[in-house]
């Protein structure tokens, strides 16, 4: 057998039905081998459309999201998926064509050395020399991108590897001597932990992205002890946001509310979370309280804040441990209500429009690209589980949104997926609208936010005083664009055509909502500087 | 305050790139990096000196239990273990009696002389990194001239 049918046959085993893919030279021999394999390989109009759907697939809870690209400039344009996906924690798996191992490092047609260009920006990455080592290689790639903290994967092919018999047997995988680290350090400092925690009077649980897997465990344990909690971006939809306990969004984008139980806790548990820098700009905000940090990748304790106890434990094996542990429960909230976000804002606003949108599609995934219109979606959409608001946190790439809610769209076709999407991020990659109608994708909608501006570095622009960077940027006609791509669009421009429009939309008579917005609506969704953090 | 670091690692293609590129990416000031191969052709040991607070070793130390090839990282503070480093000292001597003193005193401090040419000598010491310091400082008092080169630290941590 092959290397492309050996890796092919692979997928197939592992469950996986479908791959996105630019092709190339490198990868012809891929393609009879898919087929022959039952899987569906989906081209996009870019490698990074593919590498961004591939990242819907995993964020979106459908299994890990599969992509391919040729060697050189289709392997190069993963980059910016990969370093997303990494950042984000998510699990996907790249496979790039390479020249053969014959020509490796002597700058042929289409080299690039993809191992060191994404050697930072990937969980792992591997180049296959030899066909005998594809099978260890395979599984330890699909290991690899969801154990532990999840992350990319990237597997470099070259060419002969693809087109050389794989000796039967081969696929022995050696073990690998890595041993994973377990809560063995954790069973031995629950006590302290636990204790700690007890004697918290302002307790604030903060749920991270590494909270995913883990909803149903921290809800249980959330309401067996009366625990209030904040969330970063990552971390969405792990508690319902309908839920009381749950105060949404903390940090530079978060609510008012949540940045300020931020700022009163006394104790501060954190799970599965970084603490970025979107969300503790300032590490000595957190300066008296007791930070009590859990986190299955030991390397994030300790990296941003010293905390007073760090535990490198999954979320599932803590929060399985905290319902468990003789605690009581914390004294009837010291919280305070939920603020209920757009009173006060006019008529016709995307803050507003959110909130409509929210209303309109209650059941739907929401996808976002990144700016002011993903700050205001984060915090105007009540997610119900962590994959259903799907959005680029840590690397913040534009561009990331309609890719994502194609392959969102594609691996959950039982659910609405409604893209959220910025007129600058949309351009960014334009070509996918070609995918919506060559993939039949009914069960997509998009919204566009169009502010006439790159809205959210323009403000930061004028915060600093300096004067508008692209005034009167002479963007296309995207009525007519949405035409082109046979895609019917319903416009607004003010609360009356709004409430017809959004309608055509909910109702499936638009498959796009054209939003012409003010540029000037702010991205910080507390209402003032003091809630700010 | 110096650390030193131990880490055994799968003899992969690529792995002292990622060993090194951490150091590179999370900005950690590292004296040296030595890779050593072992009994074992499929297992390296790297001895890693950083410079830095004891929080920084601690992640380093989780940064490096990360990376896929490494199989156990061990911290020499920790551990029992024998360290070793070698260093090549060249002295300008241009004549007999500079020659018969460089010698006379490099020989003084345990240094061996191990090349001899027109207007140098080296010599090599091989110890612990504290010893070499000592060394290199009195030799340096002495010939103000002499200049040397340093290997960069390796360690036999006596795992359990
Ligand atoms: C690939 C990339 N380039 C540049 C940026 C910097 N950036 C962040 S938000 C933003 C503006 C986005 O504009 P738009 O898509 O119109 O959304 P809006 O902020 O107006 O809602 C820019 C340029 C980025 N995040 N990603």
């Amino acid at each position: 057998m092959t290397g492309a049918r050996y890796l092919a046959r692979f997928l197939n085993e592992k469950g996986v039905r479908q791959v996105f893919d630019y092709p190339g030279n490198s990868l012809l021999s891929i393609y009879p081998a898919l087929r022959e394999a039952g899987i569906a390989h989906r081209t996009a109009r870019s490698e990074s459309g593919a590498i961004f759907a591939a990242s819907g697939v995993s964020r979106s809870g459908a299994g890990i999201g599969v992509c391919f690209a040729t060697s050189g400039p289709g392997a190069t344009n993963l980059v910016t998926g990969l370093a997303d996906a990494m950042l984000d924690s998510v699990p996907l798996i790249a496979f790039t064509g390479q020249v053969s191992t014959s020509v490796i490092g002597q700058d042929a047609f289409q080299e690039a050395d993809l191992l060191g260009i994404t050697l930072p920006i990937t969980k792992h990455n591997f180049l296959v020399k030899d066909g005998a080592a594809l099978p260890t290689v395979l599984e330890e790639a699909w290991r690899i991108a969801q154990s532990g903290r999840p992350g990319p994967v990237l597997v470099d092919l070259p060419q002969n590897v693809l087109s050389s018999e794989i000796p039967e047997g081969a696929a022995s995988p050696r073990l690998p001597h890595k041993r994973d680290p377990g809560n063995l350090a954790f069973d031995k400092q629950k006590d302290a932990f636990f204790d700690l925690l007890s004697r918290a009077k302002r307790p604030l649980l903060l749920v991270g992205g590494g909270c995913k897997s883990a909803s149903a465990s921290v809800r249980n344990a959330v309401s067996k002890l009366n625990l209030p909690a904040v969330c970063t971006l990552m971390g969405k939809g792990v508690l319902s946001d309908n839920d009381r306990a749950c105060y949404g969004l903390v940090g530079i984008h978060g609510n008012g509310t949540a940045n300020e139980l931020l700022r009163s806790c006394d104790t501060l548990l954190a799970v599965g979370c970084r603490f970025s820098d979107r969300t503790i700009p300032n590490v000595d905000l957190l300066r008296g309280k007791c930070v009590l940090h859990v986190d299955t990748d030991a390397a994030e304790l300790n990296k941003r804040v010293l905390c007073a106890l760090g535990a490198a434990a999954s979320a599932e094996e803590f929060f399985t441990e905290l319902s468990a542990a003789p605690l009581a429960p914390f004294a009837p909230s010291w919280a305070p209500e939920k603020e209920n976000s757009p009173a006060g804002a006019p008529d016709f606003c995307l803050k507003r429009a959110l909130n409509d949108l929210a209303n309109a599609f209650p059941d739907a995934i929401f996808v976002t690209d990144v700016g002011t219109h993903q700050v205001l979606a984060a915090n105007a959409i009540r997610s119900d589980s962590p994959y259903d608001f799907l959005s680029s946190g840590g690397l913040g790439a534009m561009g990331f949104g309609l890719g994502a809610a194609i392959g969102a769209a594609l691996s959950r076709p039982d659910r609405r997926v409604v893209l959220i999407t910025g007129e600058g991020g949309l351009q960014m990659n334009l070509g996918e609208l070609a995918s919506i109608r060559e993939f039949s994708l009914q069960n997509l909608s998009i919204v566009l936010c169009d502010n006439h501006a790159l809205g959210l570095v323009e403000e930061l622009n004028r915060l600093q005083k300096h004067p508008a960077i692209c005034q009167n940027r002479q963007d296309p006609d995207f009525d007519k664009l949405f035409s082109a791509f046979s895609i019917v669009c319903a416009r607004a421009k003010d609360a009356k055509t709004f409430s017809c429009a959004l309608s055509d939309l909910a109702r499936g008579k638009a498959q796009a909502l054209h939003l012409i917005l003010s540029p000037d609506e702010s991205a910080y969704p507390q209402n003032a500087p003091e809630e700010r953090l | 305050m110096t650390h030193t670091i131990f880490a055994v690692v799968d003899n992969k293609p690529g792995v002292v790139s990622r060993v090194s590129g951490l150091f590179t990416r999370r900005g950690y000031n590292i004296e040296s990096l030595v890779t050593g191969v072992t009994d074992d052709p499929m297992i390296y040991k790297l001895t890693v000196v950083l410079n830095g607070t004891e929080e920084k070793k601690d992640l380093l130390v989780a940064q490096l239990q990360r990376i896929q090839e490494v199989i156990s990282v061990s911290v020499a503070e920790h551990t029992p273990c024998a360290l070793s480093e070698m260093m090549l000292l060249a002295v300008p001597a241009h004549t007999e009696e500079d020659r018969a003193q460089a010698r006379a005193f490099a020989e003084s401090l345990g240094l061996r002389l191990c090349l001899e040419a027109d207007a140098v000598l080296v010599f090599e010491l091989c110890d612990t990194p504290e010893a070499l310091d000592t060394a290199r400082s009195a030799m340096r008092a002495r010939f103000p001239g002499a200049y040397s080169v340093r290997s960069g630290a390796i360690g036999l941590a006596l795992d359990p």
